[in-house]
């Protein structure tokens, strides 16, 4: 078989062979060669284009009187009909807007609103990607589009969490502490990360007035709770006290959990009865946080007790209630050194251990 | 006075160089701190006000390259970001001169640049 092939095969067969490669290979080498030449051409026309356009929109950022319409100018026109260009437009605008303070910022909005830029957020918050609807929010409200305050608000308990975190995120940028009136409405968990990004989030702002926390408190929606319970504890709202104390009985165990963090920072002269009384209905995890709370608030009043959970079988809980009696018993140390000498083990190696951290 | 501002945001690099134009200096830019590096050698700027996070080589470098491997007297000003304490302190320890915050406010930086643009005048 091998040799009759062989025998077709001539000389100029394989000389043909080899010009037709060559000629290919010359014309893919050329067709290359000006395919990357275009590109680079292309690319330095747009990148001069590009440099045109930030001057351009540079100057109007640096703007020092009220914000006026400038019309495009001619050869950048092109750049915001093109839908990638608008888009990275729009994402240089809110890096700038992040980056920068002062009259620059109402110099953006203007910007973003004059060139029609809004259009295209719009259009990203109506998509069905959430994603997009995502990107959508979070142009809008960098870009200060308080009309859009209500649209977004419905988004604040979609089923979609991170368009829901997005909105909620929206809200608190518009409104400050009354952003937080969603919590009103949400049916959907606010995920731990969302409560630490909304806590954070607030901290950035003056403290105006706190919506009363009672209804939070009461929602059931237990996420809700533990993040109206957050609240109470980072801006001393003295005044739910009771209502806090109503949440040592919630069924949710993180609820619960928080509610005695809560208490211990906003603690009145019987917090400390309270968490003492609540402390034999509570499991492990929280009878173990009812004794570190208790490390700030108890007093002489809490002896009995805290002598009392030196019995407990469990070492862990043994050791917190020791903790508590020596940082907040008058002769604390001297009760357990007592102890000590009376059962060595394990109240001496308490003790030591104690004397250790706390000295 | 000329000023070599260094940010990898285009659109960013460009204000703060027309602001800082429109106040009469001489303003030099780039995008990234491998640039920054050559151009700080070619032309000796009288001032520099760099970004801390860029593209291969970072603003705590570029301080390192002023003070300590060229052991030149060129102000540095750094921008970081909130959250960057630790940042700062370290360019401060390698001879930074000053700092801002993102965000910041551009007539600040025209203050501030203009502070030393008064010692370098009376230099």
């Amino acid at each position: 078989m091998g040799n009759i092939f062989w025998n077709l095969i001539e000389p100029d067969h394989l000389n043909n062979a080899t010009l037709f490669m060559v000629v290919l290979n010359l014309i893919f080498t050329a067709f290359i060669f000006i395919h990357l030449r275009q590109k680079k051409k292309k690319y330095s026309i747009q990148r001069k284009t590009q440099k045109g356009l930030e001057l351009w929109m540079a100057r109007i950022l640096l703007h020092e009187s009220e914000p006026v319409y400038l019309p495009i100018p001619l050869e950048f026109q092109k750049n915001f009909k093109n839908k990638i260009k608008r888009e990275f437009i729009i994402n240089q605008l809110i890096d700038v807007k992040k980056n920068l303070t002062g009259k620059v910022i109402d110099n953006i909005t203007h910007l973003y609103e004059s060139t029609g830029l809004k259009q295209n957020s719009l259009v990203k918050l109506k998509s069905n990607k959430w994603y997009k609807k995502v990107k959508g929010i979070n142009e809008l409200y960098m870009m200060e589009q308080q009309d859009m305050l209500d649209s977004i608000y419905n988004y604040t308990n979609s089923h979609n969490e991170y368009i829901r975190m997005e909105a909620q995120t929206a809200m608190i940028h518009f409104r400050g502490f009354k952003g937080l009136s969603f919590l009103n409405i949400i049916t959907h968990p606010v995920s731990e990360w969302e409560q630490l990004k909304l806590l954070e989030q607030l901290k950035t702002l003056d403290l105006e007035e706190m919506h009363d926390l009672s209804q939070w408190l009461k929602s059931p929606n237990f996420t809700v709770v533990i993040l109206a319970l957050r609240l109470a504890d980072v801006y001393q709202q003295y005044q739910v006290h009771d209502e806090i104390v109503g949440c040592l009985e919630h069924e949710n165990e993180k609820v619960r959990e928080q509610a005695v963090t809560t208490l211990s920072k906003i603690a009145g002269e019987n917090t400390a009865a309270i968490l003492t009384n609540h402390y034999f209905k509570e499991h492990f995890a929280n009878r173990q946080n009812i004794l570190a709370c208790l490390l700030n608030i108890a007093s002489d009043n809490e002896k009995d007790f805290l002598l009392r959970q030196l019995d407990d079988s469990n070492d862990s809980l043994k050791l917190s209630a020791a903790r508590a009696i020596a940082k907040c018993c008058s002769n604390g140390f001297d009760i357990l050194k007592d102890r000590a000498n009376q059962q060595p083990d394990p109240y001496e190696q308490i003790y030591f251990h104690l004397k250790t951290e706390l000295q | 006075m000329k000023i070599l501002v260094v940010e990898d945001n285009h659109l960013i690099l460009k204000v703060i160089e027309t602001k800082l134009t429109k106040e009469g200096y001489d303003v030099i830019s780039c995008e990234n701190g491998k640039e920054a590096i050559e151009k700080i050698t070619h032309s000796l700027p009288d001032l520099v006000i760099t970004d801390i996070m860029l593209p291969y080589n970072s603003g705590l470098e570029i301080v390192s390259f002023v003070k300590v491997t060229l052991k030149k007297n060129i102000p540095v000003i750094v921008l970081s970001g909130m959250g960057q304490e630790k940042t700062i302190e370290e360019a401060f320890k390698l001879g930074a001169d000053d700092y801002m915050t993102k965000p910041f406010n551009l007539s600040e930086l025209a203050m501030r640049v203009k502070r030393f643009s008064r010692v370098f005048n009376a230099a």
